[in-house]
């Protein structure tokens, strides 16, 4: 079987003004009339410029960057859910987007039957999210209140499920979008476990984090991406410094 | 093309699934739950029929059946319509996640819609197994036929009121105000019969929602297969909206999500 791999090409990303720059119908009249001032226009902004990179089938790839860099956007873009202004994505081996969690819930429905519906929109067959039913229950400990209906659940009970749901199903490529969340301590610890063993037998990652330091442990390559921009890529240790040092929060060691 | 169709496929489990729950979830807290797809239209039927009927001097139980049978399905066209536009917009959450193709997302109201004419034509089985059971069968027969082609046509009605209305949100009221147009126009209780002149009557002729009707009114009400002009005007129709919703989707569906 061939390996995983995603490759980049020149990408470039634009997220259009159109839709926020569509006038309301009085201020078209206005605009035509010629009276009072039009309301500032929100121009395109380019969220990734020329992004090229290969990441091949063994690599747990970070990126860094600061708010705003277009970490998500990249990650979003591998997804092919964001399209491409210019420039190639081609990847590989089958994807799995940790983005955020709670979306893609339906708040009418139990916890039960929120397990089959997170499972068949990440393409499982209903056959195989029955035989991870179980598995899944038992990891998210919620008790009887598994065939409630999730509006009667706590925050944190939402975020319990919501990670067993998503660490069960495989992908050989991973994409998180830092995606640990709350959950109380004991939780913390079993999901920390999961993550890492999800990591293990994923093909592919690419993580996006602030927290530098998990980031290091996890991750064989970092990419720190700036504007839209490559600046570095290379292994954890040098990147970050290089990240830590153009931000200036450098040498505290 | 081939591609497309091949990912509609293997997201079948997912939007299957999305139908079924939106059904579910249409009748999770009412006490009679299903009986009002039935209740609503006959209501409805009742009404036009007590009024309209004596208006035009018919007989009820003449009336009552050709008003019900093009109900249920106005009722069906306005959903896919209607009930199209928000299809793309619930659906947030899911098109920003998942890459599947968007069009499972009309498909899935379509389905719903579908599912809905299927309890709401029980009445019409009812009434004719009490009133005139040599019609049962031609019904029955056909009724395959009739979803098949309700279905055909709501599917690119649905796509392509969901991407429109995406981008204006306006357009939602827009096409219920010319719905409630079409309404007075259409042919649900008005029939050839009322008029004299032979320009009304040709408009009922040419209006393609009076040979959608057909599809349940020639087997149920006059015991024969809807006619070639029947089912001309309607592939036609379907023909035409397909190719619409084909050239629209291949132009917009990679730039929809910046509209949410």
């Amino acid at each position: 079987m061939s390996q995983c791999y995603i490759h980049l090409k020149d990408a470039t990303l634009l997220y259009p003004s159109s839709p926020y720059n569509a006038l309301t119908l009085k201020e078209e009249v206005f605009k035509i009339l010629n009276l009072g001032k039009p309301s500032r226009l929100i121009y395109d902004v380019q969220a990734l410029k020329n992004v090229s990179f290969e990441i091949n089938e063994g690599e747990k790839v970070g990126i860094i960057g600061r708010n705003g860099a277009g970490k998500s956007t990249l990650l979003r873009a591998i997804a092919g859910v964001y399209p491409l202004q210019s420039g190639e994505i081609e990847t590989k081996g089958k994807i799995r987007a940790m983005f955020e969690m709670n979306l893609g819930f339906e708040f009418e429905a139990t916890g039960r039957e929120n397990i089959t519906y997170r499972g068949l929109l990440l393409g499982e067959s209903p056959k195989s999210i029955k035989e991870k039913e179980e598995q899944i229950i038992e990891f998210a400990e919620l008790g009887d209140f598994i065939d409630f209906p999730i509006k009667t659940y706590s925050a944190g009970m939402l975020v319990r499920l919501a990670f067993s749901i998503s660490t069960t199903v495989n992908g050989e490529i991973l994409l998180l979008d830092e995606f640990l969340g709350a959950g109380d301590a004991a939780f913390q610890t079993k999901a920390r476990k999961r993550m890492a063993e999800m990591i293990d037998q994923a093909k592919i990652i690419v993580l996006v984090s602030h927290d530098m330091n998990y980031i290091s442990q996890v991750c064989n390559r970092l990419i720190y991406l700036k504007n839209g921009q490559v600046i570095a890529d290379g292994p954890p240790d040098q990147v970050v410094r290089h990240y830590l040092d153009s931000v200036g929060v450098g040498a505290k060691k | 093309m081939i591609k497309y169709l091949k990912s509609i496929w293997e997201a079948r489990y997912f939007w299957l699934h999305l139908a079924n729950a939106e059904l579910r979830y249409k009748f999770r807290r009412s006490r009679l739950g299903l009986l009002w797809t039935i209740i609503n239209p006959m209501m409805l039927m009742l009404t036009i029929t007590l009024i309209l009927g004596n208006l035009f001097g018919i007989a009820a139980e003449d009336f009552a059946p050709y008003v019900f049978s093009g109900l249920i399905v106005w009722e069906f066209l306005l959903g896919a319509a209607i009930g199209g536009c928000q299809s793309l917009l619930v659906s947030e959450a899911y098109i920003k996640q998942f890459k599947h193709p968007l069009v499972i997302y009309p498909l899935r109201t379509i389905l719903v819609q579908t599912a809905t004419f299927l309890i709401a034509i029980q009445a019409m089985f009812l009434w004719i197994l009490i009133t005139d059971p040599s019609k049962l069968l031609p019904g029955i027969l056909t009724l395959p036929i009739t979803v098949v082609c309700l279905f055909l046509l709501g599917w690119p009605i649905a796509i392509l009121t969901s991407s429109i209305n995406l981008k204006y949100r306006d357009f939602a009221q827009v096409l219920a105000l010319v719905m409630q147009l079409l309404w007075y126009m259409s042919p649900t209780f008005f029939r050839a019969d009322m008029f004299k002149s032979p320009q009304l009557i040709a408009l009922l002729e040419y209006n393609p929602i009076t040979h959608i009707m057909n599809l349940v009114r020639a087997p149920m009400l006059y015991g024969s297969l809807p006619s070639a002009v029947d089912f001309g005007f309607i592939l036609g129709l379907a023909a035409l909206l397909y190719l619409l919703a084909i050239w629209r989707m291949s132009r917009v569906e990679k730039t929809l999500i910046y509209y949410f």
